[in-house]
Parts: C-alpha cells; structure tokens; sequence
C-alpha cells in the first residue's frame, strides 16, 4: 500500500477508502502515541462535515468529528445530560488537546482514561455508524463496548445520540488525577431521576479503572427508589468497592484505585442526589 | 506530498511525507520558535501554534492538516522592536526565564485572548493547563496575562462561568 | 558602601532580560535551532540491561545499513577514564566513567553510538547491533549495595577517586564523608529530650523543557565545535577533550540560549559522544535527547537521613548528629559533593556546639544522580526541618519558636563550615548578612501562622499549616572562579563577554546591570555574550548558586577597571578641551547619566571619551578582564510556609496557599530574583506531591514521559507569595547573595509539617502520593 494522506470533503469517498483499509485520522492525538502516524493510507475525517451539535425529535445528536472543546463550550447542550457532557469534556487534557480530540475519536481509541466513554455510557448515548454503501446503523454505548470487534470496524463513527428523558433529573462526576490536566485515574459518573423524595432510574459509571468503563448495577439496585440518608451512601461506597472491576496500572495500586471506586461513587451519587433536591 | 497553506500570512507551498507531523514542517521550513518538549506526547505544549487562531499541538498534528489552512507561531505577533502587546507583557511581568516555552505560552494566550477578553483565574488555569514551564512556577506568566488582557481590552468585564448547570 | 538599595540607578531595579524580547517573538536560538540541514542525527543505543557486560558486540550489520554513517562500539573508542560531573579540576567526584564501556550498568546505559540520516535509521541500527550479554546480578536497592556479596557495579580496576578521599568500589561505595565536633553520644544521654528519626527522599528529575542536546562539527580548520546546551562550558571542553584524548585547544564549546538546566546540564554529557562521533564521521552530528532519555539522563540522588538530637527543655539545641545515604546509581557523578552539602548547606542553620555528620554514596544499578538544584540539601532539609517540627511537638513548644530560638545569627560561625567542603575542609565563615529573623516574622504573618494552626476543622477535608527554614550558600568558597571582560565601543556602549552561564536565569542581564550600575549607564548600554570557550573568559559555569555573587563579583571588578580607565581618558580631555585646570584627579571624576563629570560640574558624554580613545589621542582600547574568586559563602535564608488541604478519603493534598520569604541580600533584579523563588518553589511543590520514578522489577523506569510522570501545572499552583527580605552581604557586588537554589528545599518539609497539623500523620518518606497519604491515614486510625 502507497502511503498517503487523503482529505475527502465527502462522507461516501471516506467511507470507500476507510473499506479499503485506510486508517481514519480524527483528532490524531492518540495515533501519535506510538511516536508517529502508521504507514499506509490514512483518511482525515475532520472535513466531512461530521461535526456539530444540534436537536431533533427530543434527542441531541453530535457529529463524530465534533472537537471537545466545541462540546465543552456548547451552552445549547440541554439539560442534565447536556451539562454532564460539558463538564467531562472539560476535565479533558489542556485545551489545545480539546481542540484537537474529537468525540467519536475519543470513543473510538478508547485508551482506559479516556474521559467521554464513562459518560456517553451514564447518559445511554447511541453510536451511528455508517459503512460504504449501507444505510447508517445505530448501536447503544453498551454494544459499543463489548470487548472484540467494535461496531465500527471497516466504517466511521458518524455522530451520536444523546437521549433527552423527562424528569427532575441531575448528575455527579468525579475525577481523580494526580495534576488537573492528568488522565483520570478513576472516574465515577452518576446520573438520576427525582421522583418525590426518592431517586429512581439510577445510572452508576466507573471509568479508567478497566480498559472500558461499566455501569454498577448491584449499587445502582442499592440506591434505586430511595431517599437520601447517609448510611445509604456509606453502604453504596462499600458495595462499589466490593464488586468493582479494577486492572492492574502500574500508576497506583489496585486496591488504592478500587477504594477510589468507593470513595467517588459515594461522592458522586451524593451530588446527584442533592441537586436533584435542590429542584422545586 | 504537496499541499498549499498559509504560514504567519504568507501563502507556503509545502512537500512533505503523508505522515509527517506539523511540528516537523513548521520547524524544517524555518519557523523554529516552534520547540518540541516532549515525544510527542502532547504534554508540554512547547509545540504550541495556532491552525486557523485555534491553539492546538504541532507536535500531534498531520502536517497535510494545515492544507488550505492558516498557521500562525509566535514570529508573525511581533518583533523585538515592535513586540504584540502579549510578548510586550510576557517581557515586563518577567514571565520570561530561559524562554523556551515562551512561545507556546504565548500562542496558548493569544488564543484565549481572542475568546475571552478578560479571563478569570480558571479560564487562565485552562488556558495554559497543557503548557509546562519548569523555570518560572507560573505566577509572572498568569500575570503577564492579566496584564495582556487588560492593554488589549482595557476596561473589559470578567464573565462569570457557572459551575454546575441543572 | 551603601547599603540601601534605592539609591541605585540600575541595581534593584527590574530591567528587562536582555534576550527576553528575543525569546518572547520566537528569535534566540537554541541548539537545535541552528542551521542542521546538513546534519547527521547521533543516537546512544540504550542499554536493556540494569548490570551485564558485553561479551561480544558486532556493528558489521548495522554498519552495512543505509542511511547508517557511523557506528562506535566501546571497541572503537580511546578508554579514557574521566567524570562527567561538570565541575572543576580536579573533580571531586570519582573517575568511573568512559565514552563507552564493556559493561552497562544501568537501564538506559550507553551500549554504542550512532549517526545515521534519521532517527528512525538510528534506532533500527541500534537494533541490529549483534550483543552478546552476560547479564549480571544488579543492585536495585540503596540499603543493600554494601552487603557483603553484592553485585560489583564498578569492577573495572581504572576507577579511583582524584583527591584523597574514601572510594572504595569493591565495596559499591562511591564517596565517604565524616565529622564531628564534641560528644554527641553525651549530648543524647544527658539531654532533657533525645530523639532520632529517618526521613527518605526519592528520584526526581530536572525535566528541562529543552532536553540535553549538542550539536558538533569540524570548523575549518578541523577544531571540533560543539553547540551546546550546557551549564559549564570551561568544563564541558576540559572534560571531552580529555574523554577524547586531544588537546584542550582543539575544542570550542559554545553555549547559545538554554532551555532550562536546573543542574542537570552541569554534566558532561553529550558532548564527549558527538566529539566522538564527528571526529569518526566528519560530518556535523545532532544529538538531542528524547524526553524519556532525558529521564534517565541524570537525576536528583535519593538519599535517606537520620537525625539526632539533643534538646533542652526549652528548645536549644544541645547537638545534632545527621548520616545519610546517598544512592548515587549507576556512576559517581556529584556523589561526594551531593551528600556532603547535606550537612554543610542545612546543619549551620542552628546554632549548636556538638554536631556530627557522617554519609556515604553507594553505587546502585539505577539511574545517575547529579546536580539538581538543591543539591543535597533539598534532601536534607526535609529530614532537619521534619526532624525539629517531631522535636517542637515533643517539647511542646511551637515549631516557629524553636527555629526562632536556635537559628545562627549574624556574626555567629558554625563547626561545620570550616569542617565540611566540597572533597576537603570548608571554609570557616561568620554569618554577615542574615534576615532570618524577619523572614519568619513576615512569613508567618502572612500565612497567619497564629490564627490557623492546629484548626483542621470538621468534615472530610481537613486543613493544616506547616513551615520550615532553610539556608544554602553562595558558591563554593576557595574553588569557584569566574572573570568577565569589557571593552568600550565607539558610542560609549560596552561589550560584556563573560564565561558565566546563563541558563535562563537572567544572569546576562544581573551582570550587564552590575556593570552599568558600575558605569553610570543603562542596562540596554551592555552587549552581553555568554559564553564561548573562545571568545569569553573562564567561569566555571552556573552551579553552587554562585553567578550573581561571583561572577557579578567579577562584572563589577571588571566595570571599575573600565570606569577608572574611562576616567584617566576624560581627566585629559577636561584639561585639553575645557582648560580645565590643573589636570583633574581622575579618582574624582563621576560617571553618571552616560556621561564623565568633574568636581566643576562640566561633563563628557561617554561616547565622546570612546571616540578620542579609539580615534583621536593616545589611542588605545579602554578594556578590562577581571576574575573573582570567593572566600566564603555566605548563605541566603528564607521561611516558608505552607497551607494544606488534606482530603481524607482519597489521600489527596492540594496546596491552597505557599508563602516563601527569603532573605537574598540584595536583589540586582527584583522581579528576576521573585522568578527564581516561584520556580523553584513551584519545582518543590511538584517534586513532593506528584513527580515519581517508578520503576519495574528489573530497574527500569515505567513512567519516562510527562503523561506519567506529572509536573505541576498553571491549574494545580497555590496561591503564592513571596516576600523579599532585602538585606546587605558586605562581600557580594552590591550586597547580593544567591537566590536561585534554596527555595525548592522548602516544600517537602513545609508539605509534610502542614499534613501533620491537617490529620495528624508524619509523612517522612516522599513523595506525599494520595496513595501514600491516605495509607498513612488509615494507619493512624488503626
């Protein structure tokens, strides 16, 4: 193969060189930490028009090739979720990486730390993917990581779809870095409903603590319905650190990262519940 | 392969390899404020410059990126005897020890400026947050934005960033 | 001579850096910046190997690949043994060290040397260099390097110490240092309160923004040129030419701008391998070292210290007795000097009549210490100022008290600086100048020392204050040596070329406003350069905190030898051209506003005086080179102090606000001088709370890159304030003493005291992880 940088202005040309074997290159951040770009043909999608954010039919959707720091400036993102995805793509590297990262590379690269899975997955995001001559297909955040072949295999992420649920709902997120523009080194992201007193459709990430980040239903369970009191939260943290799944990474120890799971789920959690009862 | 852009207002013609990254044109071609700090990591932001007045790192950048595009590093701002009112502020706040994040610093700035006429602490903090000075522990250089800011855009207001929306 | 600075023209005045406009528009030059199209990329092959010897290595492969010029084995190269300590003849750190050798001895150790078109052809060369090892036992842990049996790092029988000090490298012990002054064993039997205590510190790098780097070449007439990116140039053309076995007079080394150095350029490091390399190929030869190369180029020396002491109940100090080990790695570089700044720059802060130092360096398989600001004394201020904030508590006194209490005084002398020097006796010394006491009142103020301590408060996050004091030197006295030369030019302007290195410190610009001060002229009337071993006089180069003191020292001398020739030059032209009569003494004549005036009030301006110099009668060039060389040392002092916020459920500490008063005598450059306190202040900062090594089962470091291995940034810095206690060193050129060092001693124990105060836990080990902390935490709760 003759190596080669194409350009295509058009999503069709992209999709046909990328099923040839081309390699796409979105923000370029994370193919350069192999210390430079692969031989071979290589597919820039920043000019296909994929990037933008706009509403339609009670969904957000953004383009794939959308820059982090666009996400992270976006005052038209609605609601919870919108403000949750601002919030994460803000706790992004610097801003000169933002504005090179984009939301589908992101995803798509999927290093453990990377910041915008967790939360794609808390708000039940929906991935389009196109291929050349197929009809565009959408996949739950779920589907997307699985581990093994990945939904966009042999095509191009092109944009997402952020569902916009009815209800009193809020969020928590936390992060924990060794410096502000470090790469997380465990994320806990928590979305919920108000209901009355209580929570309900409780969402409870993990990130960066495995090579793809999960929700934690058995604390989810724990919390689901209730109303906030105190020893419920210290239960949560205790149940999160009990079940989480944690991976070896030689920046800190495995039992530190997994009382962190605790710790910041707890926090998280507590935060969503406060804003939600904050809302009259 | 060839690729027409511009680089600090002159229309350049560039031939370079398909993967070669900007930092390595910018620098081959003679724009060497341009520095590379770390391996191509994108952690030290020395390698700072502007593709089309956004800041973004050359050093993870695809040369061919630039086609059709308009780079600016810090030679185009101003010169010793006629310095930008950034560099002007940079010298005077003595934000300037060996100088060789200087430029990144500076373009990192610049970039805020040009958004965000008088930017609070945080907007500074995330302004710079990717650029890494060992010499001056940041204090002159937050200073020197300050008062970039306020010889740019005297008398203009902080906007104050909420927090945590709904 | 005055002692207030107000009345200076130039002097305590924040004058631009002369290159900062250069710098700030993207036009000075670092190496790497000069022309290098015709340039051959040099590579040091990294060892895989922490301890093997090369039983066989065979370069034809390599040697046969396009794109490959040249290729060096140990096999190709003269075995000269040297140091690549950047310091004077004869250093005192150990002779251990070769271009190349038959052994590697730590990760990332030098195997061969290669030019090549591209980095990439370099790397694949290194590749197929064909090695036979023998991979030996390696020595991964300070605390065992002298066990009996260890691995034997330095088997080679060419190693040897210069001077006459302890070495023995059959034993791993690369320096030896001991002394001691009255009974320290009586002093801790009778003391109302004995105490002992260990305290470690940890690997650390200077993390330059520009890497070590050095592009050499041929000149004309087949000198070798080297381009460097180097804190000592004199010393960097003395040692490669003595690595490569030709005359000193076959090198030029040429410092440009530098990147930062920090101490890590005070080392020979490159240059003797692109000489090698240019002489074999004779093409032009650029080496510069990749981030993770940079990592485990040289590094800070882990060292741990244990005090004792003795104390009366109300607070004196009876005695101190300090030994440390020092893990000086792979090689010997500044093992000596390193651990006996130890005590030299840290045991004279308090005042005592029984002290006892005793440390030894040992050879480890792990990457090299060297100089990095601080110099020892970074390591063992942590553990001295620890130490007395355990000591304070016990005798229930407040700490800022017990430093109030037993801190040297001006006029007061130490033991231990005519004990400890640099590989001989010091230099004994009476403090001159010294704004201790109001470093710690001002200090304390600021942070409000009385209101907020012992008040961590309630909920999850507590907080707490801590604070520490600190002195250093000012160059190393009876060793150090610099000189300057100026000569005046047709418009009354002067060039300074001096052999002190700037590095980024702005000491170009502090000598050219000494010599203006000098001169009655602006800062801007200086054409400096710095340095070139051909062009510029001797300085032994920017380390030991000694550019201002001495080599401004140097700058003054050399301006009052102008300024007296300027005088002699216009006392003719007074008496010539303006009858005045008689001749006036020149001595009386006063250079000001860039002009000559005598007693009467008629004035020259000083360009008309170079004119009739250089054109008109008894022509002549009115020059001057003058060397200074100091007699002793005087320490800066400063108080820091830290608020912390201790987060107890993750560990996390985050500095909200630091306060650093020092006392640097005079400070030429007021805002210069701030900027070398916030830097190194803010390189503390860093150090104590998130740098790290981490490194593998086999000695190799994971984490050589900034993505994890993390320096503060602009969003993690506290809110800072700093305070110049100005005061007056009758020995240093207008009052000054030296600033740039010993500040990044404060943060570890100020950190560590200001986390006791917040939850009550004694971090003596750093770095202050949150994993550690919150360890730590847990611990305590039981």
């Amino acid at each position: 193969m003759s190596n080669a940088y194409h350009q295509p202005t058009r999503l069709d040309e992209a999709l046909k060189l990328v099923a040839k074997g081309a390699t796409p290159v979105a923000g370029a951040t994370g193919l350069y930490s192999l210390r430079s770009l692969p031989e071979g043909e290589l597919v820039d999608v920043t000019r296909l028009g994929l990037s933008g954010i706009s509403l339609e039919s009670g969904r957000v959707w953004i383009g794939a090739a959308t820059t982090l720091t666009q996400i992270g400036d976006a005052k038209q993102l609605p609601g919870c979720e919108g403000a949750l995805l601002r919030r994460a793509a803000k706790a992004v590297g610097s801003r000169p990486m933002r504005n090179m990262i984009t939301l589908g590379g992101n995803l798509a690269h999927s290093a453990y730390w990377e910041d915008m899975p967790p939360v794609l997955l808390a708000v039940e995001a929906m991935v389009e993917v196109q291929r050349a001559g197929e009809p565009a297909q959408l996949f739950s955040m779920a589907d997307c990581l699985k581990p093994g072949k990945r939904p966009w295999d042999g095509g191009l992420i092109t944009r997402f779809a952020i569902p916009l649920p009815e209800g009193i709902r809020s969020f928590g997120y936390e992060r924990f870095s060794k410096t502000v523009n470090d790469y997380s080194l465990c994320t806990s992201v928590c979305v919920l409903r108000r209901e009355g007193q209580a929570v309900r459709d409780v969402r409870l990430v993990l990130g960066a603590v495995q090579p793809r980040p999960y929700r934690v239903p058995e604390a989810e369970k724990l919390v689901e319905g209730k109303a906030f009191a105190p020893l419920l939260l210290d239960e949560l943290a205790a149940k999160v650190r009990e079940v989480a799944q944690v991976g070896p990474n030689f920046r800190a120890s495995n039992e530190y990262r997994r009382e962190l799971t605790g710790t910041l789920s707890r926090r998280a959690v507590e935060t969503a519940f406060n804003w939600a009862m904050r809302e009259t | 392969m060839r690729f027409s852009t511009k680089i600090n207002g002159q229309a350049r013609e560039v031939d370079c390899a398909p993967n070669a990254t900007l930092l390595e044109v910018l620098r081959s071609l003679g724009y060497t404020s341009v520095k590379q700090g770390c391996d191509r990591e994108g952690m030290c932001g020395a390698c700072t410059v502007l593709l089309d007045g956004e800041a973004i790192l050359s050093c993870m950048t695809p040369a061919p990126r630039a086609a059709g595009r308009e780079i600016t590093s810090v030679e185009a701002l101003g010169s010793p005897s006629a310095p930008h009112p950034i560099q002007k502020a940079f010298v005077e706040a003595g934000a300037v020890q060996c100088g060789f994040c200087t430029p990144g610093m500076i373009l990192a700035t610049k970039s805020l400026l040009d958004r965000v006429p008088a930017p609070s602490d945080q907007q500074i903090g995330d302004a710079l947050s990717g650029n890494l000075c060992r010499c001056t522990g940041y204090v002159k250089i937050v200073e020197a934005v300050k008062n970039a800011a306020q010889a740019i855009a005297p008398g203009a207001v902080q906007a104050k960033e909420s927090a945590h929306a709904k | 001579m005055p002692s207030d600075a107000k009345s200076f023209k130039v002097v305590g005045h924040s004058v631009a850096k002369v290159d900062a406009y250069g710098m700030a528009c993207g036009r000075e030059q670092y190496v790497a910046d000069y022309d290098t199209r015709d340039s051959l990329i040099g590579y040091i092959v990294p060892s895989p190997h922490a301890h093997a010897r090369i039983k066989r290595i065979d370069a034809s492969k390599a040697r046969a690949m396009a794109g490959v010029h040249t290729v060096l084995t140990w096999e190709d190269l003269p075995r000269n043994i040297h140091t690549t300590a950047g310091q004077g003849f004869v250093e005192p750190s150990p002779y251990d060290s070769y271009i190349l050798d038959n052994k590697v001895r730590f990760v990332g150790d030098r195997v061969a040397l290669i030019a090549a078109e591209t980095r990439e052809i370099a790397e694949a060369a290194g590749k197929a260099l064909e090695i036979e090892w023998e991979v030996l036992p390696a020595v991964l842990d300070a605390d065992k390097a002298m066990d009996p049996g260890a691995p034997v790092i330095h088997d080679e029988p060419e190693a040897h110490a210069t001077i006459p000090v302890p070495y023995d490298p059959s034993k791993n012990m690369a320096a030896a240092v001991a002394m001691g002054v009255g009974d320290m064993e009586e002093v801790l039997r009778k003391s109302h309160l004995s105490y002992s205590q260990t305290y470690s510190t940890h690997y650390a790098q200077h993390c330059p923004i520009e890497p070590h780097v050095c592009l050499g070449y041929l000149d004309p007439r087949d000198r070798l040129v080297l381009v460097s990116s180097t804190q000592v140039p004199f010393h960097a053309r003395r040692i490669t030419a003595q690595a490569l076995g030709i005359p000193v007079r076959q090198v030029r080394v040429v410092k440009p701008r530098i990147g930062g150095g920090f101490g890590a350029k005070q080392e020979v490091l490159l240059e003797q391998m692109v000489g090698a390399l240019v002489l074999k190929s004779r093409r032009k030869i650029l080496l510069q070292l990749t981030r993770a190369e940079e990592f485990v180029s040289r590094t800070r020396h882990p060292i741990k210290t244990t005090m004792d002491g003795g104390f009366n109940a109300d607070g004196t100090v009876n005695g101190m007795r300090m030994k440390v080990l020092s893990n000086t790695g792979a090689y010997g570089s500044h093992a000596l000097t390193v651990m006996s700044n130890c005590g030299s720059k840290v045991l004279p802060l308090y005042r005592m009549t029984t002290v006892a130092f005793d440390g030894k360096a040992v050879y480890t398989n792990l990457p090299v210490g060297g100089a990095y600001r601080g110099y020892g004394a970074t390591q063992s201020a942590f553990a001295m100022e620890v130490f007395l904030d355990e000591v304070a508590e016990k005798l229930k006194i407040d700490p800022l008290e017990l430093r109030r209490r037993n801190h040297i005084q001006p006029g007061e002398s130490s033991p231990v600086f005519a004990a400890l020097g640099e590989g001989k006796p010091g230099v004994e010394q009476r403090i001159g100048s010294s704004g201790m006491a109001e470093c710690l009142e001002r200090g304390a103020k600021a942070i409000n020392w009385v209101e907020k301590r012992g008040k961590p408060g309630n909920g999850p996050i507590k907080r707490g204050i801590g604070m520490c004091a600190l002195m250093q030197g000012s160059s190393i006295p009876e060793i150090d040596m610099a000189s300057v030369a100026m000569k005046m030019n047709d418009d009354g302007s002067f060039n300074l070329n001096a052999g002190a290195t700037d590095l980024g410190t702005g000491s170009d610009t502090v000598l050219a406003q000494i010599a203006a001060e000098v001169l009655g002229v602006e800062t801007e009337d200086m054409v400096v350069v710095s340095s070139d071993t051909d062009l510029t006089p001797f300085d032994v180069g920017a380390y030991a905190s000694s550019t201002t003191y001495l080599s401004g020292e140097a700058a003054r001398k050399a301006a009052l030898d102008v300024a007296m020739q300027i005088r002699e030059v216009a006392a003719d032209m007074f008496n010539e051209l303006e009858r005045v009569e008689p001749r006036p003494d020149p001595a009386k004549l006063v250079l000001k506003e860039k002009r000559v005036f005598e007693p009467g009030g008629k004035s020259f301006t000083l360009a008309q005086v170079a004119l009739r110099s250089l054109y008109e009668r008894d022509q002549h060039q009115i020059a001057a080179t003058a060397s200074a060389i100091s007699h002793k040392s005087p320490p800066p002092f400063s108080a820091h102090f830290a608020e912390v916020e201790v987060d107890t459920e993750t560990g996390q500490v985050k500095v909200k606000k630091y306060v650093a008063a020092i006392d640097c005598g005079t400070a030429i450059n007021p805002k210069l001088a701030e900027g070398q306190v916030e830097g190194a202040v803010v390189n503390g900062l860093s150090y104590v709370l998130t740098e790290e090594y981490l490194f593998d089962e086999n000695g190799r470091m994971r984490n050589p890159n900034f993505a994890d291995y993390k320096l503060f940034g602009v969003p993690d810095m506290p809110e800072m304030v700093t305070i110049m206690v100005p005061t007056y060193e009758e020995s240093g050129p207008y009052g000054a003493k030296s600033v740039s060092e010993i500040c990044i001693n404060g943060p570890g124990p100020a950190i560590s005291n200001a986390i006791y105060d917040a939850v009550g836990v004694r971090m003596r080990d750093m770095p202050f992880t949150a994993e550690k902390v919150l360890a730590a935490i847990k611990a305590k709760r039981g």
